[in-house]
């Protein structure tokens, strides 16, 4: 085991001295470094570091296994059944990278099936400083994996309706051709592929599956706006601007005090006093004040209305 | 390939007269110009937020005993645009109904915006519709006032109608829906799993395009193709061209709807079917049909694939009315509004119903 410490200190030293390096490089490069080349500097080291990790690491478990071959040392181990993870008990820690890239690969195939990918990311809580924002995108991410598999599921469904109405098509065609009325050219058969079409279509449209289908792509597709809208709030926020959040929080206000001011004027119009008029307005008395558009609403040219006045003739 | 009564010169014929109806079209389409909607002349007599009350100017002079002394108001729907209601000199039902007589009013709810995303519908029934009734009302020096409610705008009517019966003289409703859950009622299907407080709550208002495309998924072959494919057989008839062009502006000219007022709508009214059912409550006041005790004229179309006419046929049996007729238009839901027969039947019915009402009560 002395070998082995020696190493593993050797290796820790290595791995401070880089880190130490590499912020001496860090600070040196300066605030004129342009941003793309600072990142790619740094991502070069840290791979260099991964390397450096990785090969300590080997010679971490190149000392265990040294050490299982020792029978005092590996009997305990065995018997209290205490693996490393990815290890079958009694496998040799020498092993422990074979079993590690099996689980790797394992969960790179997973990922790479259909929504695979979006499955694993939602199964890994996101972490730090930023864990706020990656599971808005995720949340984002996984809405438009969810839609685009509707989509799918519904362009299928319809892809199923032509065919089966080229099928009909093709059945009443050649009914007609028996008969005293062929189809004889290109309109009237596109009138009955029409025809066909909806026919099929409307047995299909009417369906609880298809009912289904298209309410699901429907919510589906609110998600993936709904987190959309979310990220796009946060970002506004960061520079301090709008949202539809704080716009729809006004026009509720909005709301309700014109309600309070409509039951007011009801209740003073009714002779009660301010502090009785309800918040909700009350049914419509026989007087809930109309304005004219005009100076005399009955004869006279009224007022320009706000809006539709160069819509309608 | 050759097939049983295809006929290859046949077939190159009416491939080479396509293509020049094609070419010829575009040439017509690019010489349309702007089209001018609207033909009877009307002023602004109120206004509140975005609506505005408008009432038309007479185009007869009839004798007073000829003339229907109640005003009527029309109540459009917030779905698509009242112009509707008189689109072009020769489709125009309040042109009709001028000619007959009447004193019309119509109401404009404007385009909401998201200032309004939290209206409901005790907004419209015990806000707007009241004070567009009252004003009416004063204006004319008539105590009651007749209400024709068009759609949705007839929905609301009816719930206005059970909430102040002693306002109105006559309701006329027309293609409205009363009973949302029938099986022929497809969008009330379609929006059985749509989570619609979550659509109110992430589009704010929800926008007219989608409603749009929501209807012409209803017929998507014949909406989105077969139309455009059949004007080509009338695109040298200028006059053909302009009334599909002023349709097709109407169809997408369509007013985002308040949020809140949709949720509401599509939640209350067709997912619950609250209306039909007598449990719709609004400010605490429960909108109880058989309140409609007034005479009522029901007006549906036959062939109506939005809103069926097993959706407005139960109102007989729902509404308090002792005196209730209908007509069943043969036709569609906006064929009730343009068509050739349209224009001869539905203002002449409208204006006969109301004059044999209009001394008593």
């Amino acid at each position: 085991m002395g070998e082995s410490s020696a190493n593993d200190a050797g290796w820790a030293q290595q791995w401070i001295e880089q880190q130490q390096s590499l912020l001496d490089r860090a600070a040196q490069s300066g605030p004129g470094k342009a941003g793309f080349e600072q990142v790619n500097v740094l991502a070069s080291q840290w791979a260099e570091l991964g390397k450096s990790y990785l090969g300590g690491l080997m010679q971490l478990t190149r000392s265990m296994g040294a050490a299982a071959g020792d029978g005092e040392s590996a009997q305990p181990q065995s018997q209290s059944g205490g693996a490393a993870p990815g290890m079958a008990p009694g496998q040799p820690p020498g092993e422990m990278f074979d079993a590690w890239k099996a689980a790797w690969s394992n969960a790179m195939s997973q990922a790479a099936a259909p929504g695979g990918w979006t499955d694993l990311l939602n199964r890994t809580p996101p972490l730090g400083l930023f864990r706020e924002q990656t599971e808005a995108w995720r949340a984002v991410a996984a809405a438009r994996a969810d839609m685009e598999r509707l989509e799918q599921e519904l362009a299928a469904v319809l892809r199923r309706v032509q065919s089966e109405a080229l099928v009909l098509l093709a059945e009443r065609v050649k009914a007609r051709a028996g008969s005293d009325d062929p189809v004889q050219g290109f309109r009237e058969l596109y009138d009955l592929w029409v025809e066909c079409s909806e026919q099929v279509f409307s047995t299909v449209a009417h369906s609880s599956a298809y009912a289904h289908l298209q309410g699901e792509l429907g919510n589906a597709s609110m998600r993936l706006r709904a987190r959309t809208q979310k990220v796009i709030e946060q970002a506004l926020k960061q520079f301090d601007l709008p949202t539809r959040s704080e716009l729809n929080s006004l026009h509720q206000q909005v709301r309700l005090l014109k309600q309070k001011l409509a039951a007011l004027e009801e209740g003073a119009a009714a002779g009660e006093p301010a502090a009785t008029a309800k918040t909700e307005p009350a049914a419509p008395t026989t007087k809930p004040a109309p304005k004219p558009a005009g100076a005399s609403a009955k004869r006279k040219a009224p007022a320009a209305p706000r809006q539709s006045r160069k819509r309608t003739r | 390939m050759t097939q049983p009564g295809f006929d290859s010169a046949r077939l190159t014929r009416e491939i080479k007269e396509f293509s020049e109806r094609i070419a010829r079209g575009m040439t017509a389409l690019s010489q349309t110009g702007e089209i001018r909607i609207g033909s009877a002349e009307k002023e602004a007599v109120y206004t509140e937020d975005k609506l505005v009350l408008y009432r038309y100017r007479p185009i007869t002079e009839l004798p007073e005993k000829q003339q229907v002394r109640t005003p009527l108001l029309i109540c459009y729907a917030l779905v698509n645009r009242p112009y509707m209601m008189d689109l072009q000199p020769d489709r125009s039902l309040i042109r009709g109904l001028l000619q007959r007589g009447l004193d019309v009013y119509l109401i404009d709810w404007g385009y909401p915006d998201g200032a309004d995303r939290y209206l409901g519908i005790d907004d419209y029934v015990m806000g707007y519709l009241p004070h567009c009734i009252e004003h009416v009302s004063r204006a004319s020096g008539s105590p009651q006032v007749n209400l024709l409610g068009v759609c949705q705008g007839g929905t609301l009517s009816l719930c206005y109608a059970a909430l102040f019966p002693q306002r109105l003289k006559n309701l006329i409703t027309m293609v409205t829906p009363v009973d949302f859950r029938t099986p022929e009622n497809l969008l009330t299907k379609w929006t059985e799993h749509v989570d619609l407080d979550a659509l109110a709550a992430t589009t704010g208002n929800v926008p007219g395009e989608l409603l749009n495309a929501l209807f012409l998924g209803l017929m998507p072959f014949r909406l989105t193709s077969q139309k455009y494919v059949d004007l080509l057989d009338h695109i040298d008839d200028p006059r053909v061209l302009e009334n599909f062009l002023r349709m097709e502006k109407w169809i997408f000219d369509s007013p985002d709807q308040p949020g809140e007022m949709f949720r509401q709508f599509m939640t209350w009214m067709v997912k619950e079917n609250r209306l039909a059912g007598g449990t719709l409550e609004l400010r605490g006041r429960r909108v109880d049909l058989r309140n409609v005790a007034m005479p009522l004229f029901n007006i549906y179309a036959t062939q109506d694939h939005l809103v069926p006419p097993s959706a407005s046929m139960p109102l007989q049996k729902l509404a308090g009315s002792r005196d209730y007729d209908s007509y069943a238009f043969p036709g569609g839901h906006i064929g009730i509004y343009v068509s050739g027969s349209a224009q001869r039947e539905v203002p002449s019915r409208i204006a006969a119903w109301l004059k044999a009402r209009d001394g008593k009560g």
